[in-house]
């Protein structure tokens, strides 16, 4: 536990009234890929959004590199060096990808890093590098998806908040995306990963949390899960 | 059996088409159609217009209107018409012809056909003039115009040409002459636009500009026009300078158009303001109108005006370029505070309160604001021992009060223009434009909403601050109900009517449409509803405004592809958990 790099302690969540995450705890350890896996309205979401500071836990704290984080605003989250790629990607779609991708390091000064990482980024996602004056809106929703990962890589962060990466995306494109998650990992990255696409983002992580009404289910290591029975019924459709 | 039938029905219809298409190739009959409408053009602005020279309270309206020679506003029709027949000839001749071509003849043709009927429309519905005084003129030259838009259309179903492009270098020198004459000749037709005194004559004038200027626009123009004014970019505002320095020595003494560029002035330094909450920052502002109020009552209440209840009087310049930017700022930064969490129409309607707020405050701060009757006889400012309202001679030449106010405002304006520029390219403005674009995405990236946001509202009520305080001395009184909604309406027209988002086509807007109204004002109350009908007709055929930004141009113009890209992100905020 000590090495743990997000440790999210009981957290519980409300929409207004509604209770969206229900007393939720789960921890992220350093250089590994941890996914939440859920079925849709499970809370997910609402998790992912809470850890970056767009929403704030009722109860329960929130701990990154042994800080509390619930309270902060989400700006000052991102520059403690937790970026994230948020659900629907939410790329600017007016601005041209490059500034899309400036647009990520915006809490950075260091002109000649960035330069750098944008380089990397670009070496990472090579599409990204041919569109790198069209507009972000036009591309595809493959290329947009690697745009939001791109760009929350720019910050330079220590934690990679990913939100559905795969979703609304040909298996192919979702394999090409999972791929390069791995790579970012074994470049050192520490992962947590939100799908609903159980079964690739179980093969990819080192280990899996099931969430269901807002409540955590099950907790394994992600090979595991995969073999688990329930899990197999509930998210891999298989009988 | 029903599919083969239906493939045999689709390979005639084919066929068919392509007979057409071949015929179209070979007959030119409806382009022989566009030079023909110009020359029944030309013919039509020689005939009689009116049967008798037409008076208002004594003056004649157009000119020498009954005579067979060419004045007033047949001068523009016999322009536009020249424009058709010459560019219809030029586009007949040419060996390979597109749709863009057809589209810029049709707008000429449009415009031919327009101009007569909305002169007419106009004298006979606001002028009491009866129809049975308008001469064949009009209604031969409208004639003329709808042949030569018709004749353009057959161009229509041809390949567009391919999208224009800024002009490449072709030398120094070419590059240089280009500016220089594409300055000279829009100075020429501000002035022109001036100089026109007659209604009549001015909206002849104005229709053919307008089609003009769309014609060239569609033919890409102003598009190429883009890479010289790029490479010589110190020149294009060096000699902008000189031209508008110049510009009172060519009033001869009569002050009343200076005066009304130097409101042009003031309007263009608010639009600009506003420009930064609306366009960068994408926050709807309908109560902008409470810091050009603010800024006003700020410089009235320091500024030494006879006829107040408080004077506390402060230097002029310290007023202009702080104390009055502060405290609109100030004012600004409360109002956003409130607003933060709202967006759209629930942020409209808020600051729509804002504005009244401070409106009906003033009405009633009795003690301090002198409630209704506001504060009057404010005297020009002095500076040094100076008042501006004198003037001042430079080699001979006498340089009025109004000209000092006009050199006033030139200087506020480029210094903001060149605020605006460094901000917009600073953090700062890249921060509002990420904002504007995607308000959860921008916190995400470590941006500072809350902070962002205020700031917007603090650097738009600055300028606003700055303009109300020269206002203030300008018109030597202020009081609440010169500070009203439709004020804050205005400014937003011309923000959005020049081109949200883009400095130059904001200050375009701003003069656009203080002139506008002015040069109608023999129409009276009547010029409102011209001047609503010419809104209503750019932001249908330009919604993007007369100059946009490329971004802003990008959103309304829409491919498939973003349009698609965005509907699904909205899909999937939707469908989030």
């Amino acid at each position: 536990m000590d090495e743990a790099l997000l440790d999210v302690k009981d957290i519980h969540v409300f929409y207004g009234n509604i209770e969206a995450v229900k007393g939720l705890s789960f921890h992220v350890n350093r250089s590994e890929i941890v996914c939440l896996i859920g079925a849709n309205g499970a809370g997910k979401t609402t998790t992912l959004r809470t850890v970056s500071g767009l929403l704030r836990p009722r109860e329960g704290a929130i701990f990154y590199e042994e800080q509390r984080i619930d309270l902060l605003p989400a700006h000052e989250v991102v520059t403690l060096g937790v970026a994230q790629s948020p659900e629907g990607r939410r790329i600017f779609p007016r601005m041209s990808v490059r500034e899309n991708l400036d647009m990520g390091a915006f809490i950075r000064r260091d002109a000649a890093g960035q330069r750098e990482d944008m380089d990397r980024i670009m070496e990472l996602f090579p599409i990204l590098k041919e569109r790198a004056r069209q507009a972000a809106g036009t591309l595809s929703g493959g290329e947009q998806q690697m745009l939001a990962m791109g760009r929350a890589l720019m910050a330079r962060p220590r934690l990679l908040l990913l939100d559905e990466p795969s979703m609304g995306l040909a298996p192919l494109v979702v394999q090409t995306i999972f791929d390069t998650i791995r790579d970012i990992n074994e470049q050192g990255m520490t992962v947590l990963l939100v799908e609903q696409n159980a079964a690739q983002a179980l093969s990819l992580a080192h280990r899996g949390y099931v969430i269901e009404t807002g409540k955590i289910v099950l907790e394994d290591e992600a090979s595991a899960l995969l073999e688990n029975e329930q899990v197999r019924k509930a998210y891999l459709g298989e009988e | 059996m029903a599919a083969p039938t239906a493939v045999a029905g689709r390979n005639r219809a084919d066929a068919r088409a392509e007979a057409m298409a071949r015929l179209r190739q070979r007959v030119r009959l409806p382009l022989v159609a566009v030079p023909a409408g110009g020359l029944v053009g030309i013919l039509g602005s020689y005939l009689y217009w009116t049967l008798s020279p037409v008076r208002v309270e004594g003056v004649p309206l157009t000119g020498r209107l009954a005579d067979y020679g060419i004045g007033g506003v047949r001068t523009w029709s016999l322009l536009l018409a020249l424009a058709v027949l010459v560019y219809g000839a030029l586009v007949l001749r040419a060996r390979s012809r597109n749709a863009t071509q057809g589209e810029a003849l049709a707008r000429l043709g449009i415009g031919l056909a327009v101009l007569p009927v909305v002169w007419a429309l106009t004298l006979v519905m606001f002028l009491d003039v009866e129809v049975g005084r308008l001469g064949p003129g009009p209604w031969v030259t409208a004639a003329g115009g709808l042949l030569a838009w018709l004749g353009a259309r057959g161009l229509l179903a041809a390949e567009p040409a391919p999208a224009a492009e800024p002009w490449a270098r072709r030398s120094m020198l070419v590059d240089l002459a280009v500016v220089v004459v594409a300055e000279l000749v829009a100075f020429g037709v501000f002035l022109l636009g001036i100089e026109i005194d007659d209604p009549g004559e001015f909206l002849g004038f104005f229709i053919a500009l307008t089609a003009i200027a769309a014609t060239l626009s569609t033919i890409g123009v102003f598009k190429g026009l883009a890479g010289p004014f790029a490479r010589n970019e110190g020149v294009a505002i060096a000699l902008l300078a000189v031209l508008l320095l110049l510009f009172p020595f060519t009033q001869e003494g009569n002050t009343f158009w200076i005066q009304v560029t130097a409101q042009a002035g003031l309007f263009v330094l608010a639009a600009l303001g506003l420009n930064i909450v609306v366009g960068s920052a994408g926050l709807l502002d309908l109560g902008y109108v409470a810091f050009f109020g603010i800024g006003a009552y700020v410089a009235a209440l320091t500024g030494n005006a006879l006829l107040t209840n408080v004077n506390f009087h402060l230097p002029f310049l310290l007023v202009v370029f702080i104390v009055a930017p502060v405290v609109a700022a100030i004012f600004g930064v409360l109002l956003g505070a409130p607003t933060l969490r709202l967006r759209g129409d629930y942020l409209a309607i808020v600051t729509l309160g804002f504005g009244e707020i401070v409106r009906i405050t003033l009405n009633n701060l009795d003690p301090i604001t002198r409630g209704p009757n506001g504060i009057s006889s404010i005297p020009d400012p002095v500076v040094g021992g100076w008042s501006m309202g004198e003037g001042f001679t430079v080699a001979g030449f006498e340089i009025s009060g109004n000209s000092v106010y006009f050199y006033l405002l030139l200087a506020l304006i480029a210094l903001t223009l060149a605020t605006i520029y460094r901000l917009n390219d600073s953090r700062i403005g890249r921060a509002w434009v990420a904002v504007r674009e995607d308000e959860v995405a921008a916190a995400a990236m470590g941006i500072n909403t809350t902070i962002i946001k205020l700031l917007a509202f603090g650097a738009g009520a600055w300028f606003a601050g700055m303009a109300g305080a020269v206002n203030a001395h300008l018109l030597t009184q202020v009081s609440p109900d010169s500070y009203t909604f439709p004020f804050s309406v205005l400014i937003l027209a011309m923000v959005v009517l020049g081109g949200l988002g883009n400095p130059p086509g904001v200050v375009l807007g701003a003069i656009i449409l203080t002139f506008l109204p002015e040069k109608l004002r023999e129409f009276s109350d009547i010029r409102f509803l011209v001047f609503g009908f010419a809104l209503i007709l750019i932001m249908r055929f330009r919604p993007e405004g007369l100059l946009p930004s490329a971004r802003r141009r990008r959103e309304l113009h829409a491919t498939g592809e973003t349009a698609a890209a965005e509907s699904q992100q909205l899909f999937d905020v939707r469908s989030g958990t």
